[in-house]
């Protein structure tokens, strides 16, 4: 039984050398490639639901501030009168506005950043089936923990998952 | 009513007949929870958890099912054992609301002659957002006189450092609740070939340093680092150490202090305190040099008798501190540590008075009582009164319990909730 443990561990080494001298063949890719804005599908219960804000492989400390400009919110079947907005994670809400079909906010973490996970949770009653919230990204900006502008990232509004 | 007696009693039996599992290969638990808003009414909360185990040969296979108010989100399984001289452990994880695998991970770990060995291989899906990537990791560990040295080989995957921020393992969210899931194992790369290969050399302390480590770290570009880190040194004061991070990157220096203060054992009243450097973060690098005072950020008492533990807690700086839930101990805690280690924490709440009452059940079991009374730095009520939260356990005999809690803040009830756990 030794034996064969032993066996199996110089097995178990000899293939990591092997696969370690093959430096660099994999490509150097990783699963967290940009920074991402990501807006959840909405969560449907009943009549209420609910949509997260999240992020992910946010640089300079993580995101600290958000900004959406007027209608960088574009809404269908929501009651936009019920909305609520509440930061998670250390975010604050400082304002927000929804009117008609649109809607904008403005939120902030005055302690640290976010590399990644949810940052805004919104809650509303939905008129209709199949309730959609949109973003637009040339109206959202994003800050970092150092005070400065995150200029490079993507908007994400169809992922189920995703990793920090 | 015929309807409630024919749920009734399929729980029941459902119950009973789970709880004839003891003794047999298979155990487990089934917790359940609901939380309600009564104004307007609405769930706030409503899940539930099945884990099955069973138990063969000196191995453990586990399902884990965790459904919330929106659907089923996870379906998990593992399994783990020991096989001669080897421990494995493997993780599967399905999201059961889209009908995808999202990620594998199996570790196997042994010990020959004094040394550590350690095999983490992951796959994450590419239904992840920036997936598909996998790899594996090797681990060795031992120690050479008093050195303790570890050495990863990473091969497209790292492994989680608790005392490395940099290496966090992997947490998989689910976008539209909020859910996730953490593992140790990070897979970094499609594809395989060596990525990376961290070192690590501790346990050397000499005069006035507790302990000094140097970690190099090269990846397949070459050379990324090399990290001393000097814990506890002594620099002479008995209420001060500092710890020292220098690390060199390849066209980068940079040196870290962080200053410790070091407080006697508290005969009666816990006192935090910490030292204030004219940093942001309280370190000491850069242009940042100065130590600018001692902060007392907050208070604690806490004494127990008879199954009784009565304990008070007060922050001083909210800016920068808070009470974690009691989901998460509720204990003082920087913002920015509860932050990263994903503990939820009260953000308006400075001073907690908490009574908590343990007890032996009626037919098994303990019986528990927690009455959480919180104080608010914004409330105008009597006192600064802010929120009460209340929560209670009771057990129905060894295996089965049932619980519910409630939390009244200054408009009103705020929720109602209740639970149960089944266990066989």
């Amino acid at each position: 039984m030794a034996a064969r443990t032993r066996l199996i561990v110089v097995a178990m080494l000899a293939l990591g050398l092997i696969l370690g001298l093959t430096a660099c063949m994999g490509g150097w890719f990783t699963h967290e490639q940009n920074a991402t804005l990501i807006v959840g599908q909405p969560a449907i219960s009943g009549n209420r639901g609910e949509v997260l804000i999240s992020v992910t492989n946010m640089p300079n400390q993580g995101l600290a501030s958000i900004a959406i400009d007027d209608q960088g919110i574009t809404t269908t079947n929501i009651d936009l009168t019920s909305v609520q907005v509440e930061g998670l994670n250390g975010f604050t809400l400082l304002a927000s506005e929804f009117v008609g079909t649109h809607g904008r906010l403005t939120a902030i973490n005055s302690t640290s950043g976010s590399v990644g996970g949810t940052i805004i949770k919104i809650t509303f009653e939905v008129t209709g089936a199949n309730p959609t919230f949109t973003l637009d990204k040339t109206k959202v900006s994003i800050g970092s923990a150092l005070n400065t502008l995150i200029t490079t990232w993507d908007l994400n509004t169809n992922a189920n998952y995703y990793a920090k | 009513m015929t309807k409630k007696i024919l749920i009734a009693t399929t729980l029941l039996a459902v119950v009973v007949g789970l709880t004839l599992f003891a003794g047999s290969p298979f155990s487990g638990s089934w917790s359940g929870k609901i939380v309600i808003n009564p104004d307007p009414f609405s769930f706030a909360e409503l899940s539930s958890i099945i884990a099955v185990n069973y138990a063969v040969g000196g191995f453990v296979a586990a399902s884990n099912s965790e459904f919330v108010l929106t659907g089923f989100i996870w379906q998990g399984f593992g399994v783990t054992g020991t096989l001669g001289a080897f421990n494995a452990q493997g993780d599967l994880l399905f999201g059961a609301s889209t009908a995808d695998f999202i990620y594998d991970q199996v570790i196997v770990t042994t010990s020959i002659a004094g040394i550590d060995f350690g095999f983490y291989f992951a796959q994450l899906s590419d239904k992840v957002l920036g997936g598909a990537a996998d790899g594996f990791a090797v681990r060795l560990a031992g120690s050479v006189g008093v050195f303790d040295i570890v050495s990863i080989m990473e091969i497209g995957a790292q492994i989680e450092d608790e005392d490395d921020d940099n290496f966090n393992g992997i947490t998989i969210y689910h976008a539209s609740t909020g859910l996730y899931k953490h593992y140790v194992t990070n897979p970094i790369v499609v594809g395989q070939g060596f990525t990376g290969e961290k070192l690590t050399v501790s346990g050397w302390s000499f005069g006035c340093v507790e302990d000094i480590a140097t970690t190099l770290y090269m990846t397949c570009g070459g050379f990324d680092f090399i990290r001393f880190d000097l814990t506890g040194i002594d620099v002479g004061l008995p209420w001060l150490t500092f710890d020292v991070d220098l690390t060199f990157q390849l066209q980068i220096k940079s040196i870290v202090l962080t200053p410790t203060l070091v407080l006697g054992e508290a005969a009666c009243i816990d006192v935090y305190a910490a030292i204030l450097t004219d940093a942001q973060d309280n370190t000491i690098y850069g242009g940042f040099a100065s130590l600018t005072g001692i902060s007392l950020y907050g208070l604690g008492f806490s004494y127990s008798w008879d199954g009784v533990t009565v304990t008070d807690l007060t922050v001083l700086d909210t800016s920068c501190y808070a009470i974690t839930t009691p989901e998460y101990g509720s204990a003082i805690e920087e913002i920015t540590e509860a932050l990263k280690n994903g503990h939820e924490f009260y953000p308006d709440y400075w001073e907690l008075i908490s009574i908590e009452v343990v007890g032996d059940g009626c037919c098994g079991g303990s019986s528990t009582f927690l009455a959480n009374t919180y104080f608010n730095k914004n409330e105008t009520a009597l006192f600064g009164w802010g929120m009460t939260h209340i929560e209670a356990t009771i057990p129905i005999n060894s295996v089965i319990f049932l619980s519910g809690q409630v939390e009244v803040d200054t408009s009103g009830l705020d929720h109602i909730g209740f639970g149960f756990e089944v266990g066989w």
